[in-house]
């Protein structure tokens, strides 16, 4: 029977990371799912917490642990699997598995080895490291850690991020920059992961299925980013509770799915409810600069209809951001008014097939935002608009080439059309290398423009899977045709014609990815796997103004380097990961007094970014699943060739992060402890009075010469369940912060800069909430 | 579909509050404004500019200025008034003040190219221009001794500059040229009581007149016109002693008022209480008065 390497590729997005045969297009529930059952088998009672290897061709290419009820689920497309359970008590049992045309449900009977209860460990032959640095956090487990109770919050304590300073919706991956990292949803790139102000997702919690944060050296199916990869897989309208709703202090929320006959749909959303409620109890003029208090709102539907050997599926997300907040000041003209408003929507569908050695998808998308900001200091206002529209379309098809290859080969096509008006000053918004003094006003200059952008890539990617024994090889090629425009070449002047300014270019990036087992190291299976790879990003559309920035940018780019190699020890997997980026070509400010005409922007910026993360995860026992991630890194960047090289604005040196999530009957716990450095910033070394505005104004010292303290601070969450009539409430109550450290997350002046302080994080938070669930 | 109530907890608190800041009590020596007259002058003209310092005791008699013209521009995104060089070794000595702390100083002859919109051969950007159309040659002042700390010790004042219209039609910047009126700076009154009780609350004032607020030539280069608008006028307050509710008063352009007040709460200790008042215009003038009040 000849199948696919590339099916077993499908087996799981945490192996798929660094091979481009896989693609988030094509999420594991895509194809035939094996749902087991491990239990014991004398008593049939589930057996928590075994370890599943699944392999196909001697190649390891999932491990999958028993939850509480002893099940297991991953899904392929047809082919036969090798499945070896194992757990430190029990006798380890190996069977294959084939999946031909339906969905599989079985049983896996195991039975206890008495030589092997007390023993000191169980070698797991074959375990496969994932990409490197690669972490999947499914919603089940999401939700039960401090984050109120939102799966993508636990994105933010993943292995591989920054911790982000409070009331921010950044996302530092790796020492990238946050619009370095793309966010998908099912394959489709969403603007955002999070609300304004970073309290929420961006989706709605209960229509979440899994996250996965690739972040660096990914595959050749995903391309326009320099950073990393978030995955966000939507759980399926045939799949869930029939109505969920939720209600904390930060939102209200509901979720229903019908099913009826083949088709089955799922509508939901969420309000925000936190500004009325913190409103109610304080002064929110008191608030701090970091703790914006938005409003925000976001709604998702699906369908899906199976036929034969092929399903349908649409859906729809949208969300709306509001802000609205003035920060008082004793002097009119440093008062600041902020105002935001963001919506976003995303409609797409997919159409996949299944053959009998091969694997198709074609999906197609539209996407709408539409962001409007205003900063408001004094009497300056600067004000930003951007309208714009997007489509997709992605298309994969996999087929064996022979026992030994594999081929895969995709499409990605994406094009946006953005109109945009901005206001204001050249530092509104600061941008990365901006040595900006915290509440420092802006500068007063006065600026205008309205221009058209468009930002199109038609990606072919092709990747070749080569399998050997102990070796596994991807090498994956993707080709992109870049058209990016600018209505203006050149600022307005009167009547003078248009011109605008085109560039088109065509652009390879390799990527590779080798997969070694070591065999045993230190008497442990060990593997060690090595991806690369070249990687491209459009200038932002903000970027190609005439006035604000340059019209003619074109690519920014990246080589990646990931060394990983992984180990495991009874219930833990221990991996270990050497990163670098070179950065090249990176947008930055033209620091020259005078920059020459539409070009107050330049490619001259380069970075380096170097790493090593250390990470212990424990496979989930008894309803206990987590992690312990290290992190050391350096991040640099150069804003020209002769320039000093500095900080990346939001280096952190260390980064300590445990995670744990526990469940037992009705209860759960979750526990999150983060230890971070702070970021660099730039010092003030003095002051002058500037006459004509009346205020003083900082001396700087070098760029990003200091630091902000370390960051700590310990999260916990309980929640207890109780059945009512046939659905289930859970009651949760989650502290934030609970040694109420006064974390600082800026330095911040007296008027006179004689005098500076910190301005501190959330004090001890307490949130607490409902979910009710109708099966 | 099943009724719950939702009961919610909430324990919210606030981040902490920044370092104050509030500028309005004098406890040391400083600068609070220096002028130009006239407050807008054509590249060449001289230009008669005046630091004025504030101290616990009224005005110092001790303080003597070091005056520097600037010649670095500065960076299209920086937020500084100035340059970094401005502070160090990019401009070029004037002189000492007088014992008015005033000179004479002439703008340079290609201040509209260095701080304004003209550039030179090449294609190069024009600098913008502030919320008003304006363009600005900075002076460095450095004052001796600097009494108590470091507040006193370096102030740029600005002299604004008459220069062209950039990206402009052609016929709108002539007309530009030809109507504009250059920027005067403002006259007005301090208006307080000789002699208060201590601890009571008094009111100060600051008026001036009508035409002092002046109508001006904008360009709106959104709509490649030229607009009238009038210029805002915000009072900065400082007192030796006592408390204000706030450092400054704001009259903006769509308003009509020509004074603004604060209401100062008297100092519980009798005495003498010197209070300056700095209004600005938003063309970069200003005016500064003084004022003493005998605390009883």
């Amino acid at each position: 029977m000849k199948r696919t390497l590339a099916c077993a590729l499908l087996l799981t997005p945490a192996v798929a990371v660094a091979q481009s045969s896989t693609s988030p297009v094509v999420p594991a529930r895509a194809t035939y799912r094996f749902v087991g059952h491990v239990l014991d088998a004398a008593t049939k009672q589930p057996v928590a917490g075994a370890v599943v290897t699944i392999t196909r061709r001697k190649v390891a290419v999932d491990l999958v642990a028993s939850d509480d009820d002893g099940t297991i689920t991953f899904a392929a497309v047809p082919g036969t699997y090798q499945l070896e359970i194992t757990a430190p008590w029990l006798t380890t049992r190996r069977l294959d598995v084939t999946l031909r045309d339906r969905d599989v449900s079985m049983e896996l009977l195991v039975t206890d080895d008495a030589n092997k209860i007390g023993s000191e460990e169980i070698v797991v032959q074959g375990v496969a490291p994932t990409g490197v640095g690669r972490t999947t956090v499914t919603a089940k487990l999401g939700r039960n850690l401090p984050g109120g109770g939102d799966t993508l919050k636990v994105v933010q304590a993943l292995p591989a991020v920054a911790r982000p300073p409070a009331g921010s919706s950044n996302l530092i991956v790796w020492g990238a920059a946050p619009r370095d990292t793309r966010v998908f949803v099912d394959g489709v790139p969403v603007p955002a992961l999070y609300h304004l102000g970073g309290y929420r997702a961006a989706v709605g919690n209960e229509a979440i299925e899994a996250v996965a944060l690739s972040p660096a050296a990914f595959a050749a199916d995903r391309g326009g980013a320099i950073g990393g990869i978030i995955d966000v897989t939507q759980q399926s309208a045939a799949e869930g509770p029939r109505l969920v709703l939720t209600a904390d202090v930060l939102d209200v929320g509901a979720m229903t799915r019908v099913r009826t006959g083949r088709n089955a749909f799922s509508v939901g959303g969420r309000s925000s409810v936190l500004a009325p409620l913190v409103g109610s109890v304080v002064d929110t003029e008191r608030l701090g600069a970091n703790a914006p208090l938005p409003t925000w709102a976001d709604a998702q539907a699906s369908w899906v209809r199976p036929w034969r050997s092929s399903e349908l599926r649409m859906w729809t997300i949208a969300s709306r951001d509001r802000l609205q907040r003035t920060l008082p000041a004793a002097d009119p003209a440093v008062q600041t008014t902020d105002d935001v408003a963001s919506d976003m929507v995303r409609w797409a569908a997919t159409l996949r097939h299944q053959g009998s050695a091969s694997a198709s998808e074609l999906t197609v998308w539209l996407g709408a935002t539409d962001q409007a900001t205003g900063l408001q200091v004094g009497e300056l206002r600067a004000t930003r608009h951007q309208r714009a529209y997007a489509l997709g379309a992605r298309a994969v098809e996999r087929s064996a080439l022979s026992s030994h290859f594999d081929l895969t080969l995709g499409l990605d096509l994406e094009a946006e059309w953005a109109q945009l008006a901005r206001r204001g000053s050249l530092s509104i918004p600061a941008r990365e290398g901006d040595p900006r003094i915290f509440g420092q006003p802006p500068g007063d200059d006065v600026n205008t423009d309205n221009w058209r952008a468009t930002t199109a890539n038609a990606g072919a990617y092709t990747a070749l899977t080569i399998a050997a024994p102990r070796t596994l090889a991807v090498l994956g090629l993707r080709s992109e045709t870049w058209l990016l425009t600018a209505s203006r070449a050149t600022p307005r002047v009167g009547a003078t014609p248009t011109v605008g300014a085109q560039d088109i270019t065509t652009t390879l990036s390799p990527r590779a990815s080798v997969k070694f087992d070591l065999g045993k190291l230190a008497g442990r299976s060990a593997q060690l796997r090595i991806d690369a790879g070249r990687y491209l990003q459009a200038r932002a559309p903000d970027d190609s103004s005439a006035v604000f920035g340059t019209p003619n940018l074109g690519r920014e780019q990246a080589w990646h380097l990931t060394v990983g190699a992984q180990w495991q020890y009874r219930r833990v997997i221990a991996e270990a990961a050497a990163y670098a980026r070179w950065l090249d070509d990176l947008v930055v400010r033209d620091t020259s007094a005078t920059p020459k005409l539409a070009a107050v922007l330049t490619q001259l910026g380069t970075g380096q970014v170097y790493g090593l993360q250390l990470t212990a995860r424990a496979v989930p026992w008894h309803g206990l699943e987590g992690w312990i991630t290290y992190g050391v890194s350096r991040s640099t960047r150069r804003d020209e060739p002769d320039a000093t090289t500095r900080f990346f604005d939001h280096d952190q040196t260390h980064n300590l992060v445990a995670v744990v999530g526990w469940r037992r009957g009705r209860w759960s716990l979750g526990g999150r402890m983060r230890l971070a450095s702070g970021e660099p910033r730039t010092s003030v070394i003095g002051a002058f009075f500037d006459a004509r505005s009346g205020r003083y104004q900082p001396i700087r010292g070098s760029q990003n010469d200091v630091r902000l303290p370390l960051f700590f601070a310990v999260d916990a969450r309980v929640q207890r369940s109780f059945a009512i009539g046939n659905g289930t409430l859970a009651a949760y109550v989650e502290l934030q912060n609970l040694s109420n450290r006064a974390n600082p997350e800026e330095f911040v002046y007296s008027a006179d800069y004689q005098q500076q302080r910190y301005l501190t994080g959330l004090p001890l938070l307490t949130i607490a909430g409902l979910r009710w669930e109708l099966p | 579909m099943k009724r719950i109530s939702l009961p919610l907890a909430v324990a919210v608190s606030a981040c902490t509050a920044p370092p104050d800041q509030r500028q309005f009590l004098v406890d040391e020596t400083r600068l609070i404004a220096v002028t130009a007259t006239p407050a807008e002058a054509a590249p060449g003209a001289s230009v008669l500019l005046q630091a004025y310092f504030a101290g616990p005791q009224g005005t110092p008699l001790d303080q003597q200025t070091t005056w520097s013209v600037c010649l670095a521009p500065k960076a299209p995104s920086e937020d500084n008034a100035v340059a970094p060089a401005c502070l160090d070794a990019g401009v070029t000595l004037i002189g000492p003040g007088t014992t008015q702390h005033t000179v004479t100083a002439t703008v340079p002859a290609d201040a509209c190219a260095r701080f304004g919109p003209d550039t030179p051969p090449g294609d190069f950007r024009p600098r913008a221009a502030d919320a008003t159309g304006g363009y600005y040659q900075p002076f460095r002042v450095d004052a001796t001794p600097s009494t108590g700390s470091a507040l006193a010790r370096t102030a740029i004042g600005m002299a604004r500059i008459v220069c062209n219209l950039p990206s402009a039609p052609p016929a709108v910047a002539q007309a530009y040229r030809t109507e504009y009126r250059a920027n005067v700076a403002p006259q007005f009154a301090l208006t307080a009581p000789a002699r208060v009780p201590r601890d009571s609350d008094i009111a100060l004032s600051a008026s001036w007149a009508a035409a002092e607020a002046e109508s001006y030539l904008w360009f709106d280069a959104a709509a490649d016109a030229l607009l009238q608008r009038r210029e805002s006028m915000r009072v900065n307050w400082f007192v030796t002693a006592g408390e204000l509710p706030f450092d400054a008063s704001l009259v903006d352009e769509t308003s009509a008022a020509t004074s603004a007040s604060i209401t100062w709460r008297a100092p519980t200790e009798p005495g003498l209480v010197t209070l300056w008042a700095v209004l600005r215009d938003s063309r970069g003038g200003m005016a500064v008065q003084q004022t003493n009040v005998v605390v009883e």
